[in-house]
């Protein structure tokens, strides 16, 4: 489709554009730390609802903490009520809304990942459909842009992507220099947005300069691993077993915070929220790192050590999603690298793998 | 510093005193540091100690893990001050033996509070708020300790260290109430700053019970407002003020915050200080007659 | 006896933890002795006052109660000998807690109640009430929170295409 440019200072407007057309608009927001709060707060980056443009941080900063995940997938969200009336039980329906939504400055590995989540809830092979998530995707224009200052944690190239590649995405913004950003039109979808952006569009983009201004920022990224022999070895059973999972993964304290700050990891759990008679039917985020997750009513745990549960949770990146769903499971985003409290590293497992396979 | 812990993990491993060493080690990029556990003599090179070194590694003693299923009769432990009081604690608690760890005992000059922050050098801008005005830099209870151990008069109350403790305070109820509804909105309860906490002992937790189901799992208001304060109740006397709940939040939500003030409360109260005696009872299984009642009517 | 009965636009629900050998007997007491207290509370008998877990009290702040009352035994009196004072070193804990919170503590009421003190039963519930009602709807734990998917429920008109 078409390219544009608009200037850098205009983000603000293009946001206060889409606000004024009605459309509910998620965008990154730092909540920067207050000097009298001392040492121990950070900075935090978060994607969140704005209602106008001041104050956003589009293309600023790196990653928010959250992804897009939790404007597609709820962090919770009830599937239906009931109530009992004796024996009876009645079910009432819940109403969700689906307003529709544009998410600006999203990255390219948050962009990447949303085709791994669909894959799991709209799966069309398997003829099941979550209606929750797809109406919110079907909803949802996403506007990614580039990245321009990927940090050492970031692996995005080790699995084919790059901080400027537009898979996922239905507008792309990419900064070409100076106050200029470069402006792809992707898909319908994103077309929608740029028409009502028009007035901020200038002429047409310069594919050459968007091609290297993404070039070097690749050259920026310092954890490279290789990502191709992953699959091969972890499809020999035999390696199923390695000392290698329990040697890297003993220091894992099992708290979940990479599965819930991952983009593409999805499992959720179910439960009865009862108050009296009544009550809802919830859906919420779950995690393999649990011990519960796997626990058996019988009181056996088939992933009784935690090193076990990682070792779920790298297959289930490398093996399969690929196998299963035909997309990739990581989108080397880096998130779990960064936030993990014992340094537990994917890329290490990665590295390890690579030079197993080697050899 | 370092050389001489090495030499002496060397040393108990050889002679099989001890059957690990848990420790820290470089991480996968250089801001980072990682737990180690050295079981063979010929790895204790790996050990390092600098103000990375944030972990609080008496997590890995604390049963409710798994890593004390592996059959270690003795583990020995590389501890900062603050540490061996969490390791204290733990066998105040009977959740341990003191002859079950070999402390190595190392001098601190105080950590990072993110490793983010760590930019080659430790100063005020990121050195952690519970490392001001610590009095176990040179640490209580050792088993080895590399250099002199002076005498430190460690009989001082506690005091919170963390500004934000008391700019909260300063606050009126509603502001406080909409600062943790705001920063709560960002909670996905993955539960981090339970599973790193070296005192969340419970095999399993409350939040995990469903019959009957006293905390909502789901992370609404309901269930995240109810999941922060059962945790902060649950510790209150117990923490000895690690931080890592607010270290491992992967949406920086500053959890501490709550144990900081309880701690204080405690010590206004009842002079307590947790993680500085066996002897001593914690503040909540004992009482006194005369303790405070000034809100009961 | 028998008080004026007046009708408010506020009744606020009050829950009552209370120990079984005193607050409970003493309220037994004004019941017995035809003593007239504000029916908005409810009552729930534990056998002490040791063993109310503050989760009950979060609890009933969850299930929509506008106040709390915590109630045993005076001082020395516990027929567990030492319950009620470890109920007190809880309770100090846990309303600091809640005011680090920024939920407002004036909803909780510890009372030391014996089997004798059916008056101040009444006087004690009967001004908590007041207090209560005074407060208003306890609007931290507003329906957002005791009901996180009450909106769910409602059928929106307003269908965005």
């Amino acid at each position: 489709m078409r390219t544009a440019t608009i200037q850098k200072s205009d983000l603000g407007k293009a946001i206060d554009l889409l606000v004024q057309a009605d459309l509910r608009v998620i965008a990154p927001r730092l909540q920067p730390r207050l000097e009298e709060d001392g040492p121990d707060a950070i900075d935090v980056l978060t994607l969140v609802e704005v209602k106008s443009g001041e104050n956003h941080q589009v293309g600023e900063g790196l990653l928010p903490l959250n992804g897009v995940k939790e404007f597609l997938f709820a962090k919770h969200e009830p599937l239906f009520a009931y109530e009992k009336r004796g024996k009876k039980i009645d079910i009432i329906p819940v109403h969700h809304e689906y307003p529709r939504t544009v998410i600006v400055g999203v990255r390219p590995c948050d962009a990447a990942s949303i085709a791994s989540l669909n894959a799991v809830f709209s799966d069309a092979n398997a003829g099941f459909e979550d209606p929750f998530f797809t109406r919110r995707r079907e909803r949802t224009t996403i506007v990614t842009y580039s990245c321009t200052a990927p940090d050492a944690s970031c692996f995005c190239t080790s699995v084919d992507l790059a901080p400027d590649s537009s898979r996922g995405s239905d507008l792309h913004f990419t900064e070409i220099g100076g106050d200029l950003i470069h402006v792809e039109v992707l898909t319908e979808a994103g077309e929608a947005i740029a028409n009502l952006l028009e007035s901020l569009l200038e002429g047409e983009g310069d594919q050459q300069q968007r091609e290297k201004a993404g070039a070097a920022v690749k050259e920026k990224l310092t954890r490279i691993r290789d990502a191709a022999p992953i699959k091969d070895w972890l499809d020999n059973l035999d390696n199923f077993d390695d000392e290698m999972w329990e040697r890297l993964g003993e220091k894992c304290i099992g708290c979940g915070s990479c599965t819930f700050l991952c983009p593409t990891c999805h499992c959720f759990d179910i439960v009865d929220e009862n108050k009296g008679s009544k009550g809802y039917r919830v859906k919420f985020w779950d995690s393999c790192q649990f011990d519960h997750f796997t626990l058996h009513a019988s009181g056996h745990n088939p992933r009784d050590w935690q090193y076990k549960r990682y070792r779920n949770r790298f297959n289930c990146k490398f093996k399969i999603y690929p196998e299963k769903f035909e997309q990739q499971g990581c989108v080397g985003c880096g998130r779990c690298i960064r936030g993990c409290p014992v340094n537990l590293d994917i890329t290490e497992y990665m590295a390890e793998v690579a030079a197993k396979a080697a050899g | 510093m370092i050389e001489q812990i090495r030499n002496q993990a060397r040393q108990l491993l050889e002679n099989g005193e001890v059957d690990v060493v848990i420790g820290y080690a470089e991480g996968s990029d250089p801001t980072r540091t990682t737990p180690v556990f050295v079981r063979k003599p010929e790895d204790v090179d790996r050990l390092i100690y600098d103000a990375r070194c944030i972990n609080s590694l008496p997590l890995y003693l604390n049963k409710r893990h798994e890593y004390t299923k592996k059959g270690w009769k003795k583990t020995g432990i590389i501890g900062k001050g603050c540490d061996i009081r969490a390791i204290t604690q733990l066998i105040a608690e009977n959740q341990l033996r003191r002859d079950e760890v070999y402390i190595l005992g190392v001098p601190c000059e105080g950590v990072v509070s993110h490793f983010e922050k760590w930019d080659g050098s430790l100063h005020d801008g990121n050195r952690a708020s519970k490392c001001t005005d610590c009095d176990v830099m040179i640490p209580l209870d050792t088993d080895f300790f590399p250099g002199e151990k002076p005498e430190v008069d460690r009989s001082g109350p506690y005091k919170v260290t963390s500004p934000k403790v008391a700019n909260l305070m300063g606050m009126e109820n509603d502001q406080r109430f909409a600062f943790w509804r705001d920063d709560f909105d960002r909670c996905f309860k993955c539960y981090a700053c339970r599973e790193v906490c070296p005192h969340c002992s419970c095999n399993v937790c409350i939040t995990d019970e469903t019959t009957p189901s006293w905390i909502d799992p789901a992370a609404h208001k309901k269930g995240v407002f109810s999941w922060h304060l059962t945790r902060a109740m649950h510790l209150v006397g117990r923490c000895t003020g690690c931080g890592e709940c607010t270290r491992a939040c992967p949406m920086d939500i500053q959890v501490d915050l709550f144990n900081q003030r309880m701690k204080e409360i405690v010590q206004e109260n009842y002079g307590y200080k947790s993680g500085y005696s066996l002897e001593e009872k914690h503040p909540l299984i004992t009482y006194k007659v005369d303790d405070r009642e000034d809100f009961i009517k | 006896m028998g008080k004026k009965i007046e009708r408010h636009a506020f009744e606020p629900k009050i829950m009552a933890f209370v120990c079984k050998w005193c607050t409970y007997s003493g309220a037994d007491l004004a019941g017995t002795s035809r003593m007239d207290y504000s029916p908005n509370v409810r009552m729930v008998r534990l056998p002490c006052s040791g063993r109310i877990d503050p989760q009950f009290m979060i609890k009933a702040f969850e299930q929509g109660a506008d106040g709390v009352v915590v109630s045993g035994c005076h001082p020395g009196d516990c027929h567990y000998n030492e319950g009620n004072y470890y109920a007190r070193r809880r309770n100090t804990a846990f309303r600091e807690l809640m005011d680090f919170n920024g939920i407002d503590i004036e909803r909780i009421e510890f009372s030391w109640i014996s089997a004798a003190e059916a008056i101040k039963w009444t006087e004690v519930i009967d001004n908590f009430t007041d207090k209560v009602r005074e407060l208003g709807p306890h609007a931290q734990y507003s329906d957002d929170v005791v009901d996180p998917y009450a909106e769910f429920l409602v059928q929106k008109d307003r269908e965005t295409a």
